[in-house]
């Protein structure tokens, strides 16, 4: 059920779903993972937060730093030093107090994050290592839980989706195994506030319609290149001879 | 990304001019768009010679292929034909 206030305060959204009523309920009780609360985190969170997704799980281990500001718009001057997962639960919160915010710390795929995962309807990958990237796209895996991965530095960026049901590709079919790989970060490369926004606009999107069930079924990635304006999508398929895809498999022998 | 890789041409007269004197059955050349820019190569390159002859280092590297993403472990094996369209960008770790 939804409140007078509830009808009035999504009454915008609920006018472009199809099935309106419904689709703002369903809404309501949709759990989301979101991975790290950077320039793509902190923004994808409040989108969310503001659609009325009723509990979303925040993962984040640093703190906000002045370098921050200009991209990560959840965090003001006074926030600095502050933890940013505490943050943003607070601010978020405010923005909507009827919907459940957990912040926790640093995702490490132990079984205490596997639960969550598997408690979910949706993992969003905002994270700033390949390290944390490849560990999140085993886990989902694990748990068959659709990752929606963002990325983005200079002008640039792109959005992977991937449904990670028994057929999908992973990360390692679209980019290689990339696990141990030391990327450019932004603080070496630079980056731009509104690239990062773009891309979290992107993300966003990509989760509200997979929660309401309108997105396809097939894995894709999309390229934005915030220099000449323009974006691509691009199919994304399972790679037969994936070395991560075997190693999931091998795990799943041994587990049975 | 464009830094590492050189620049194919992109004069449109060129291009003609090109097209005019040197169809692909002829001379053994396939004209591709690679990046956003025309580009001829050798018939019968694949994926993994054309990103060998034109990037520094294809570690990170994602490929598409007529808007579909080729796998690395399949770079050798996937031929270029004319008119095809590549698009390759590097992974980034940041968000």
């Amino acid at each position: 059920m939804l409140t007078a206030n509830e009808k009035k305060r999504y009454c915008r959204q609920m006018v472009y779903f199809e099935k309106s009523f419904e689709s703002q309920v369903r809404l309501g009780h949709s759990h989301v993972v979101v991975v790290g609360l950077g320039g793509l985190g902190s923004l994808v969170c409040q989108y969310l937060a503001a659609a009325g997704v009723g509990e979303i799980t925040l993962y984040d281990h640093d703190k906000v730093e002045w370098s921050n500001l200009p991209r990560q718009l959840l965090y003001t001057e006074a926030d600095v030093g502050c933890w940013k997962s505490d943050i943003a639960k607070q601010k978020l919160s405010a923005m909507n107090g009827t919907i459940k915010i957990t912040p926790r710390r640093r995702f490490e795929g132990n079984e205490e994050d596997l639960y969550q995962l598997e408690q979910c309807h949706l993992v969003i990958d905002c994270s700033d290592n390949f390290t944390t990237r490849y560990n999140l796209n085993q886990c989902c895996m694990q748990v068959n839980k659709t990752l929606i991965s963002g990325a983005a530095n200079r002008a640039s960026g792109y959005v992977i989706k991937l449904t990670m049901s028994n057929t999908s590709a992973c990360l390692g079919c679209v980019l290689g195994d990339l696990s141990t790989f030391d990327g450019a970060r932004c603080h070496e490369q630079g980056i731009l506030g509104p690239i990062t926004g773009s891309i979290a606009s992107f993300q966003s999107n990509i989760a509200l319609r997979t929660l309401l069930a309108q997105e396809p079924l097939e894995d894709y990635l999309i390229n934005f290149d915030g220099e000449d304006l323009l974006s691509y999508r691009y199919q994304c398929l399972r790679d037969p001879h994936c070395t991560l895809h075997s190693t999931q498999d091998e795990s799943f022998l041994y587990a049975t | 990304m464009n830094s590492s890789i050189s620049q194919p041409e992109t004069d449109v007269a060129k291009e003609n001019a090109l097209q005019i004197s040197m169809p692909s059955d002829s001379t053994g050349t396939i004209k591709i768009r690679f990046n956003n820019q025309i580009m001829h190569c050798p018939q019968n390159i694949t994926v993994s010679e054309l990103l060998q002859r034109e990037l520094d280092n294809s570690l990170g590297v994602a490929v598409a292929l007529n808007y579909i993403v080729v796998p690395q472990t399949q770079w050798t094996s996937s031929v270029l034909y004319e008119n095809d369209i590549l698009d390759c960008f590097m992974a980034i770790a940041g968000g």
